[in-house]
């Protein structure tokens, strides 16, 4: 359906025009947004809640958006609870340390906010994430002058066929940079602070459904992708989820919010809404999603930047960014990052 | 009054010499223009020296004339006049063509009907196209389309500048039963629907019925459009055609023998060069096209018989580099024998196939596919046509359709692919109808016409129903049993009368008020989450979880002409309620859906309005000025809280737009100039802007809490054409006709679309105007 609207956009995009415009907005009652999951890995978990707020533009959340005094509870199908302490404006943090999500455990969010209103989230059963059997590094070109080259990521796994699968995935990882850096000391020929250690995240919400393929290999699916600056490795986790039916459809939904352009091909628009209901009022459905959701991590430490790009891509780093190579702390020129190699990568 | 003459012979020596009193002999035969006959008693006349003759039974008249420069004028009871200048130097033989009144070789123009028409006649919310003037209109890039001409009408829009399909008096555009030839199209529209898939160049005549249309048609709620194509020339053979910046068309029409004829056209796109001016790649690349064609042949073995066989096909592709290739046809056959039992009395016969296939070719290596969804409808049908009296007439008839459906099917296709096949189920239906219609002239005054159709509609197996728990939304979770239906085992089925009343009152001499009733019932449904209806849409039959559209308008009018039926004036009011119509729930998957009830919802609409009208058939300057006043509401019906829209209360449809004016206007200046000239204003139509926010994922997010309570701006547009036609009299038969127009003259940006924008932490709102400024175009539409 993209392609539908890009078409009909550039088929037209010679007369087409487009244009800012500030529009009567309405105000209408805020509604309650929940973002937070249970995991299979070690406790705390945390649960921001807030209020929908006026439509400005900004982004930010205001102070008033954040929800005060809410009692949060998260409870099993064996009895077993825990509550929620709020350690900040919004946030909840869950306080018994010994209570774990568990694969095929049933879990279910009770929120009681400060005016009464009680919302719950129907019982969820965490489902088992498939492993994955290898990360892919891909060395790319791109058409975007300030990133040339990029290591471009992917997964590839064994969907199983015994079950319906909901994936999702994330990824971080590190990059350097360079500065021609500082002396280790007074008087040292030595140079520190010359090699800093860039984080990158994926941002784009990245989701599957095993419909079309189960029981089938997925052959490297692109998770994230890295700028090259130098030829000091990369280092890369990936995060992969199993998610519920339920909650693969709050992020198709998301999805399809987020991409809205207008156009009258557009899907219609709708409120993101989850799984966290008043408890006395069904139509009163919160913002956002309470998950529950295993994950399984995997690390990658890029060895070469071998690719058919190696010799282009080795003069860009000699020829722009080594010769256009800032001087001093690199922390001064790329922000607060790491200035030695991040551990947990061989 | 239009003058058409053909002067066959013309010879003119300016050195010739002229003779002091020398007679020499002028031998004229007239003939009719379209039959080759002589015509008997025709009149001459000669402007110079007062004399004339008057033709034989061979249509010849002969005279003794002085030589010199003469002005002839010909005439003839039931024919256009002729004038001709002509040098008379030596005996000469003439031949004269005069043009009967009711044809034009140009076109048939579907306005050469009774002047009165619309005071005289019990129908009302009529629209009809004339054809000549469809090609001399204003329109975006030259390409003369009739579903855009139809939409400058009163009561008939679409959902955007450049959306395919239109809407009528509030209801859907599945909601119209488009038919080509008496065969429905499922798809109206090219690239999306810029342009209209039917070349105006087939069509003899287009008319549209917005309110309760005649019992002779069923399966769809709204209204009737009905398209014919020409007939092939019986007298010759002639090719026409036009080109446009985007496409080309040609048509060739001629008798093959005396008793049948031939009429074959197509029309071919270009748009690639457009893309190519792109400096993108991505667009450069991409390829687009599309063509139709249409081959009609009819044979007339004696006066009584008359069989015609129509074909039509178009297809669209259109493919991004390296990405998903789309694909869309329509093809449609039908056959048709008309048979004269005797003069009052007539039998039609026939029968029909209509089919839409859309396939879209995934290319992403390791996920290549191919998904494909069709509908097919296949139709016999039988109507007896009974004149008892001038005052009197009866029709009756009968229809069965079988569709077959695919509403979805993914196939892998290459070695390496790990797509798994998916098929949902094929539906099959039956639907049978029945009707009885009579229009009655009870007294000069009063005009009656009622009819009742009977439509029994049945789903066949074999098919999958699933029973969900009664006391939660339907849901895959919520399944409680399925019962298996085997091939061809009734599944459902529906059924019920839709009468059609219509009544005329004649009030004064041209006066009438009329009012009318109906009922219609629709057993298919276009299954579509976006406001504009796409290629990719699918039709559904109604089973058990989706019972059949209905929809109940009355509506009333005053019809009033004016100085000799130049002006005529016109006022209708209606109201429509639509029972059972198809909403989508939130984040609604219906692609390959095989339980796709869990992702609808039932709702009901109501649509009212007036529609005030004023043209002027007559004179140099014609038009007409339309104003309607129109509301299109839905409410969603469920017992279900969760699943109400808007709180289940009725909230404007995203077709609702309460003003519309339409003025247009058609001046006819000298040596064949036209200069029209199209002004169009309405209301914007209902959107729904962001009215919230918070952050989610680390992302600003937009909630919309309420649907469709908020509007863009009104649109306003002026176009103007100017035409040129070749001919130097009507009679004519090589000329072409050049249109020059702008679309959207005053370079007005109307809002298209108003969307939000993300940039880092800020939204912002922009409008967007497809057409943000003027659009000159050149056409050239050709006779041979």
């Amino acid at each position: 359906m993209r392609q539908f609207i890009a078409y009909s956009l550039m088929l037209l995009g010679l007369i087409a025009c487009i244009d800012q415009v500030q529009l009567p907005i309405r105000t209408e009652t805020p509604q309650l947004v929940v973002e937070g999951q249970l995991t299979n890995e070690a406790p705390p978990y945390t649960v921001r809640l807030t209020y929908t707020g006026k439509y400005s533009g900004s982004g930010q959340d205001t102070i008033s958006q954040y929800v005060q005094g809410a009692q949060v509870l998260l409870g099993d199908d064996q009895g077993h609870t825990t509550s929620f302490a709020a350690t900040a404006p919004g946030r909840y943090q869950s306080v018994d340390s010994t209570f774990r999500g568990q694969v095929g455990r049933a879990y279910s969010l009770t929120v009681v906010l400060g005016d009464g209103k009680r919302y719950v989230t129907k019982a969820e059963q965490m489902p088992a994430v498939p492993a994955i059997d290898s990360i892919s590094a891909d060395v790319i070109a791109t058409t975007n002058l300030a990133k040339p080259y990029q290591v471009a990521y992917s997964v590839s796994l064994q969907d199983p066929a015994s079950e319906k699968n909901y994936y999702r995935w994330t990824g971080y990882g590190y990059t350097t940079r360079q500065t021609q850096g500082v002396a280790c000391c007074t008087g040292c020929l030595s140079t520190c602070y010359n090699n800093c250690w860039i984080p990158v995240s994926s941002e784009q919400v990245n989701i599957f459904s095993d419909e079309a393929i189960n029981g089938n290999p997925l052959r490297k699916h692109a998770v994230l992708q890295i700028p090259i600056y130098s030829l000091f490795p990369q280092l890369v986790e990936i995060q992969q989820y199993a998610m519920t039916q339920a909650n693969y459809q709050f992020w198709k939904l998301y999805q399809q919010q987020d991409t809205r352009t207008g156009s009258i091909f557009d899907p219609l628009p709708a409120p993101v809404t989850g799984n966290l209901v008043n408890a006395n009022v069904p139509t009163d459905i919160a913002r956002g999603y309470f998950a529950v959701t295993s994950i399984t991590r995997q690390r990658y430490r890029t060895k070469t930047y071998a690719s058919r790009f190696y010799y282009a891509m080795t003069s860009y780093i000699f020829n722009i960014q080594l010769y256009f190579m800032p001087s001093g702390d690199c922390r001064k020129t790329y922000g607060q990052v790491p200035v030695v190699q991040p551990e947990g990568w061989q | 009054m239009k003058r058409k003459l053909l002067l066959l012979f013309l010879c003119c020596m300016i050195g010739s010499t002229v003779l002091g009193q020398q007679r020499l002999r002028l031998t004229l035969v007239v003939r009719d223009g379209a039959t080759k006959k002589p015509v008997v008693g025709a009149s001459l006349f000669i402007a110079e020296t007062k004399m004339g003759g008057r033709a034989d039974t061979a249509g010849v008249i002969t005279l003794n004339h002085p030589p010199g420069k003469l002005t002839l004028y010909v005439s003839a009871v039931g024919y256009l006049s002729g004038r001709e200048i002509l040098v008379l130097d030596y005996n000469k033989r003439v031949e004269f063509y005069l043009q009967p009144r009711s044809t034009d070789l140009e076109e048939v123009d579907v306005r050469a009907q009774r002047e009165d028409k619309n005071v005289k006649s019990v129908q009302m919310g009529q629209i009809q196209i004339s054809m000549p003037e469809l090609k001399r209109m204003p329109v975006v890039l030259g390409e003369p389309d009739i579903l855009k001409a139809l939409t400058l009408q009163a009561g008939v829009t679409t959902a955007g500048e450049g959306a395919g399909g239109f809407n009528v008096r509030g209801g859907r555009a599945d909601q119209n039963l488009v038919l080509l030839d008496g065969a429905p199209l499922f798809n109206t529209s090219h690239l999306l629907g810029f342009y209209t898939n039917v070349n105006p160049d087939m069509v003899q005549d287009v008319s549209l019925s917005k309110g309760a249309f005649s019992p002779q048609y069923g399966g769809r709620v709204s209204s009737l459009l009905l398209m014919s194509t020409r007939n092939g020339n019986k007298d010759g053979w002639r090719i026409s055609g036009g080109v446009s910046p985007i496409s080309a068309r040609v048509l060739v029409d001629g008798p093959i023998s005396k008793k049948l004829t031939l009429l074959a056209g197509g029309r071919i796109a270009f748009p690639n060069y457009l893309l190519k001016l792109f400096p993108t790649e991505s667009v450069k690349n991409s390829r687009a096209f599309f063509y139709d064609g249409s081959l009609k042949l009819t044979y007339t073995p004696n006066a009584q018989n008359t069989i015609s066989i129509s074909a039509y096909r178009s297809q669209d592709n259109f493919q991004f580099p390296g990405d998903t290739l789309y694909g869309w046809s329509s093809n449609v056959v039908s056959g048709k024998w008309s048979y004269l039992i005797r003069p009052n009395l007539q039998l039609n016969v026939t029968g029909l196939y209509s089919g839409y296939h859309l396939h879209v070719d995934g290319v992403s290596p390791g996920l290549t596919f191919r998904f494909t969804s069709y509908i097919e409808q296949r139709e016999g049908k039988v109507d007896l046509f009974y004149t008892l009296n001038q005052k009197h007439k009866i029709q009756l008839g009968a229809n069965a359709i079988r569709y077959d459906i695919q509403t979805g099917n993914v196939q892998p296709t290459g070695d390496d692919s790990s797509i798994n096949p998916k098929v949902i189920a094929p539906e099959r239906g039956r639907e049978l109808g029945a009707y009885l219609n009579t229009e009655w002239e009870l007294t000069p005054a009063i005009s009656i016409q009622a009819g009742l159709r009977y439509s029994l509609f049945a789903l066949l197996g074999p098919k999958t129903v699933y029973n969900y728990a009664e006391n939660a939304p339907s849901s895959p979770e919520t399944i409680t049993d399925s019962v298996r239906y085997g091939s061809g085992q009734t599944v459902q089925t529906y059924g019920g009368f839709e009468p059609r009343v219509a009544l005329r009152v004649q009030m004064a001499k041209n006066t009438a008020l009329k009012a009318s009733v109906g009922r219609t019932r629709q057993y298919v449904n276009l299954i579509s989450n976006t406001t504009a209806i796409t290629p990719l849409d699918f039709w559904k039959l109604s089973d058990r979880y989706i019972p059949p559209q209905i929809a109940d308008q009355v509506s009333v009018g005053v019809f009033q002409n004016f100085q000799d039926n130049t002006f005529e004036l016109s006022i209708e009011g209606y109201y429509k309620r639509l029972q059972n119509q198809i909403e989508y729930r939130y984040g609604a998957n219906l692609i390959l859906n095989p339980m796709l009830e869990t992702a609808l919802v039932r709702a009901a609409g109501k649509a009212y309005g007036i529609e005030f009208g004023l043209s002027k058939n007559k004179g140099r300057l014609t038009g007409q000025i339309n104003y309607t006043y129109a509301r299109s509401l839905i409410a969603v019906q469920t017992s279900f809280d969760a699943l109400r829209i808007n709180g289940g209360a009725y909230y404007p449809s995203y077709i609702d737009r309460p003003n519309t004016l339409n003025i247009q206007t058609r001046w006819a200046m000298s040596h064949n100039w036209t200069f029209s000239t199209n002004f169009v204003y309405y209301t914007g139509v209902p959107a729904t802007y962001p009215d919230g926010q918070y952050t989610y994922n680390g992302q600003p997010v937009l909630d919309y809490s309420q649907r469709n309570a908020d509007r863009i701006p009104d649109y306003h547009r002026l176009d103007v054409a100017f035409s040129k036609d070749t001919r130097f009299n009507k009679a004519q038969r090589r000329y072409g006709i050049w249109t020059l127009g702008i679309y959207n003259v005053y370079a007005h940006k109307n809002p298209y679309s108003i969307y939000f924008t993300r940039y880092n932490q800020r939204t912002e709102s922009y409008r967007l105007s497809v057409f943000g400024t003027l659009i000159p175009s050149i056409a050239y539409n050709f006779y041979f």
